[in-house]
């Protein structure tokens, strides 16, 4: 069974360590104990070696990330052990136990919960009752148990014996429905409260012309669908634009740590993507890393497993900035919450064709509203400004990203 | 006890052994292979080991946090040391125990508290119960000088000298206490002077020489053994790496480390018994292979051994049925 | 049938364990030529021998330690903390070595020890030599217990000698001469972890232990006298606590009032009304009340020591107000 190389505990207090170098390539032999990649922390640089002898078959983490104690940095296999790339794939994605096939721990059972019988009343219920001269257990009879609290004798009361003068509930019965907060709803609920609590929220709009990537669309996309499989939408293209605007304007690509802003030189794209019950935001790692084609496709396979709910933990987090399509459900313009802890997110829209001036002639172009809300912590205007700008012109000038890569 | 060539050769297997599966856990330590932390006692091999092979195997060890050699040298198997590091189920405390509270009670050395000189007293109790029920056996207690400035030792080895109770006390002076120079810790000469005040003999010997370490614990061992009560012995030594395994020693000039390199215990006995005919190359060779074999195996049983069951932390919080 | 003083149940229970089993022996500060400050340990040595009656240094932890080494080779020592005041060099011993040792090595090694400890105030002792420190001791793996009655203290410390755990006795130094009772000349033993019902009563529990027991059952005719019928639990083991007898009683009468002579905050009251408020909450028909020394250090002016220590009075009130609630 193939070996897990993990980040080792680097001392106490330590939590993250980066991977600054990989002294072994994929596919390179590893004798036992012999380095196989370079960790620092803040404190030290660690080398981490080989549990076993074998091949380096996988290296999950590239440089320059962080990492966490335990997290796995890559896979070795044993002599004489071959491992297919999509079998590869599905390891990276296991629990080192699972890899390593351990005896699978035993989970833990619940303690049963400890019963008492009789009639469940709150004191405060119980006192209000005797009060009132109520017998609890007419009220356990129409509850059929639970427990009886202050607020259920006063409905019993009302109901019951009303008492002269006393006002009718404000809503009348079957008007209103109260349906209890999902666990999703209820994160995206904290999530938006804390993004806007923690960031000052400022949206700047631009205006994009779509011709020129709507002109790729149409031109390319039955070959793209018969060659790749993928259908081709607008939306790797806003990445690839983004992306590249990123690189120019780093602030817009970074994040605050307490007294410290942090740049990041890699591209890790969230992607909004509605499903039944919320929102959930899958991330597309190293997207500067990647051609449209490949972005489109791994788009599908994202909304798709987003919506079967099947993401893993690592597909979710990450991300280094972030992009919403409200457009997809007919919205022209909107001001969108930044996905923490990003700095900034890009809202795209519904292209739609309008009369435009061009070169003092009034002509009809698909255009798209561009919104960037960003952190005003982090970046200013003039900066969040040239950045959409950037974004619009790779848009409109899609072969500037072909000149670029 | 006498040493035959056979015991000799049996020293040099153990000190061995010792060394290379501390090593080898050091690493797996650094590979991820176990949680915690591992506390490496490289360099100080002799002075836990010697005294151990000297002792009956009945005698009781009260051991500190660095005592692997103690394990091995009673013969507790390797599999269930690694598994004790590892905190597998099969470890002598059930994997309640963090790695390196080395001990095994069927072995009669205790599953210390590693809290500085707690076995101290301990051992002490133990003595007086050898005493009462007129036992042949003695109580050996080891600790580091670090643990010589706190009150339980000094209030136990206090009370020793009182009733001349069969106990030894071996300090391992490696003269830091975590990061605590010594000059720092004492204004004493040195810490066997200790004893004085308390009536019983102090030696102190190089702790790196296996034959001096033996001479100083025979003389102990039998004094203990015949009523004429404790002796603390202080064998100066050296850890070649930190306090614990996280710790990268910062605090310790780089010469220093390599002078005490010079003076490993090991290929120092090793060239006595070439001299001495002792120890040959092939028979050298022989041990070698043999203990990367023993090594080899019990990691990959402790890799392959279960986990404790989470309930198992509920199991033997009291030995009385409440 | 012979009537004995609490401190005379003790020694006799020391005479009758020493003579019955050559492996208890006693050990701590002025227990031997001395026979104790308190005359607990009074002809022991005279009968057993400087070997199993040993006089100590003045050294706390030395003397749990040693106690520990000596369970762990055969004996089983009982040792002597002059006053409880004084425990607290050797809490390491007892709370890091004593309570843990037999899980640390995964069963295999017991440690069957008693440690005494004189307790509580009313004596005039002062900061130093009144205090009740039993909640310092709410560990896993460690075993308190505390009479009030002479027969309890007998039959309480043979259950301790012979418990394979280590046991923290503490004995109340008010009650030493001033409570009598007949008991039993035959053998018997006192379970440990077993509370007893003092006073049967159907209105409120009150929940005590030591000379607030007497305060308690005193508040408990005053209170019979206004139609308050209180029942009165004497909880004899403190940790880990009876909690069945609890329960069962605060079940029927639906109000609890806990009183210890330790301060209220971090005393053995706020465990107890945490449990109750965790499991017996629905049958509650009031808070659970505290009646407890002050969170203060213990004062020596008798003015400030009468102040200190919940009275009959303070009692009577507070069980007035539980069962108005």
């Amino acid at each position: 069974m193939p070996v897990v190389v993990v980040v080792p505990p680097l001392g106490e207090s330590v939590v993250e360590a980066t991977v600054t170098k990989w002294l072994k390539k994929e596919g390179e032999r590893v004798e036992r104990d012999e380095p196989v990649a370079e960790l620092e922390t803040e404190k030290i640089s660690v080398e981490v070696t080989a549990f076993k002898g074998g091949t380096l078959a996988k290296i999950i983490v590239l440089e320059g990330e962080k990492v966490q104690i335990g997290q796995k940095l890559g896979i070795i296999a044993l002599e004489g052990e071959e491992i297919s790339q999509e079998e590869m794939e599905r390891l990276a994605a296991l629990e080192r136990e699972e890899i390593e096939k351990k005896a699978p721990e035993r989970v833990e059972r619940a303690p049963a919960g400890r019963e008492i019988e009789e009639i469940k009343a709150s004191p405060a219920a119980r006192r209000l009752a005797k009060e009132r001269g109520v017998d609890l257990r007419e009220i356990t009879r129409e509850r059929a148990g639970g427990r009886i609290t202050e607020k259920d004798v006063l409905e019993y009361l009302e109901k019951e014996r009303p008492a002269p003068g006393k006002r009718p509930p404000a809503v009348a019965e079957g008007l209103e429905e109260r349906v209890p907060l999902s666990p999703m709803r209820r994160r995206i609920a904290e999530h938006m409260v804390m993004s806007k609590r923690v960031s000052p929220h400022v949206t700047t709009v631009d205006e994009a012309d779509m011709s020129a990537v709507q002109g790729l669309i149409e031109r390319y996309r039955p070959l793209v669908e018969e060659r790749y499989g993928t259908h081709l939408t607008y939306l790797p293209f806003i990445i690839r634009a983004a992306v590249n605007a990123l690189k120019e304007y780093p602030a817009a690509n970074s994040s605050i740590e307490g007294e410290e802003i942090v740049l990041k030189r890699y591209y890790h794209i969230g992607v909004a993507v509605a499903v039944e019950e919320g929102l959930i935001v899958p991330v597309i790692k190293r997207a500067d890393k990647k051609g449209i084609v490949e972005l489109s496709r791994e788009l599908e396979g994202l909304a798709l497993r987003a919506r079967e709910r099947k993401l893993t933990p690592d597909e979710v987090v990450g991300s280094t900035f972030s992009i919403t399509n409200a457009g997809v459900f007919g919205a022209l313009l909107s001001t969108p919450i930044i996905n923490q802890p990003n700095v900034a997110i890009l809202g795209v829209h519904k292209v739609v064709e309008r009369p435009v001036v061009r070169k003092g002639e009034l002509v009809v172009r698909p255009l798209m509203y561009l919104c960037l809300s960003f952190d005003h912590r982090a970046i200013d205007g003039r900066e969040a400004v040239l950045f959409l700008g950037r974004v619009r012109e790779y848009l409109e000038e899609p072969d500037l990203l072909l000149l670029e890569g | 006890m006498e040493l035959t060539r056979e015991d000799l050769e049996r020293l040099y297997d153990l000190l061995l052994l010792t060394r290379t599966l501390d090593d080898r856990l050091r690493r797996l330590f650094r590979q991820g292979r176990f949680e915690g932390t591992y506390f490496s006692a490289i360099g100080q091999e002799a002075t836990t080991v010697v005294p151990t092979y000297l002792l009956k195997k009945d005698d009781f060890i009260g051991p500190a946090h660095r005592e692997i050699g103690a394990m091995i040298t009673r013969g507790v198997p390797i599999r269930e040391v690694v598994c004790q590091v590892y905190a597998r189920k099969e470890s002598p405390d059930g994997g309640k125990m963090h790695p390196c509270t080395f001990g095994h009670p069927r072995y009669h050395i205790l599953v210390p508290a590693t809290l500085m000189a707690m076995q101290i007293p301990v051992a002490v109790g133990v003595a007086l119960g050898y005493r009462n029920h007129r036992r042949d056996n003695l109580a050996v207690t080891f600790f580091g000088e670090g643990a010589t400035c706190k009150g339980d030792f000094h209030e136990a080895l206090n009370f020793a000298g009182v009733h001349k109770l069969p106990v030894v006390f071996i300090c391992q002076n490696n003269f830091y206490a975590e990061s605590v120079p010594l000059r720092l810790q004492t204004a004493a000469e040195d810490i066997s002077v200790r004893a004085v005040a308390y009536g019983f003999p102090g030696v102190s010997v190089d702790g790196n020489d296996v034959l001096k370490v033996y001479e100083a614990c025979r003389e102990a061992f039998q004094r203990a053994r015949s009523g004429g009560g404790p002796t603390l012995i202080e064998c100066t030594t050296y850890r070649w790496y930190g306090h614990s395994d996280i710790d990268l020693a910062p605090y310790r000039p780089q010469e220093e480390v390599e002078a005490w390199k010079k003076k490993d215990p090991i290929p120092r006995f090793k060239r006595y018994l070439f001299e001495e005919g002792i120890l040959t190359e092939e028979k050298e060779a022989e041990i070698i292979r043999r203990i990367a074999a023993e090594i080899d195996e019990a990691i990959d049983y402790a890799e392959n051994s279960p986990r404790p069951d989470p309930e198992d932390v509920l199991k033997d919080v009291y030995a009385t049925a409440l | 049938m012979k009537e004995v003083t609490y401190i005379q149940a003790i020694n006799d229970a020391l005479h009758e364990e020493m003579e019955r089993d050559p492996s208890v022996i006693i050990l701590g500060e002025d227990v031997g030529i001395y026979g104790g400050v308190f005359k607990a340990t009074y002809g022991l040595l005279e009968k057993f021998g400087e070997e199993r009656v040993i006089d100590t240094p003045i050294a706390e932890s030395m003397i749990i330690g040693v106690s520990v080494g000596a369970a762990l080779s055969g004996l089983r020592p009982v040792a002597e903390i002059q006053f409880a005041d004084f425990i607290s060099p050797a809490f390491d011993q007892l709370v890091q070595q004593a309570a843990k040792l037999h899980w640390r090595n995964n069963g295999a090694l017991n440690v069957p020890m008693t440690v005494r400890c004189p307790y509580g105030g009313g004596v005039g002792g002062g900061v130093y030599h009144s205090q009740s420190v039993e909640a310092w001791f709410q560990i896993p793996g460690l075993i308190v217990v505390s009479p009030s009655t002479p027969y309890d203290a007998k039959g309480l410390l043979k259950a301790a000698i012979r418990c394979e755990d280590p046991v923290l006795y503490f004995e109340h130094k008010k009650l030493y001469r001033s409570i009598k009772e007949e008991v039993p000349e035959e053998e018997y033993i006192v379970p440990i972890r077993k509370a007893r019902i003092a006073r049967k009563g159907k209105d409120v529990t009150l929940i005590s232990f030591g000379l607030m027991l007497y305060r308690s059952l005193e508040a408990a005719l005053k209170l019979a006298e206004e139609g308050i019928e209180a029942e009165v639990i004497d909880l004899r083991t403190l940790y880990p606590m009876d909690k069945e007898t609890i329960f069962d009683s605060v079940g029927r009468t639906r109000r609890a009032v806990v009183i210890h002579e330790a301060p209220k905050m971090g005393g053995i009251g706020g465990e107890i009304a945490a449990m109750l408020a965790e499991e017996l909450f629905w049958k509650l028909d009031a808070p659970v009340k505290r009646i407890a020394g002050l969170d203060t250090p213990f004062p020596f002016a008798p003015t400030m020591e009468n102040y200190y220590l919940p009275s009959t009075e303070k009692i009577v009130q507070g069980v007035r107000e539980t069962c108005e609630a």
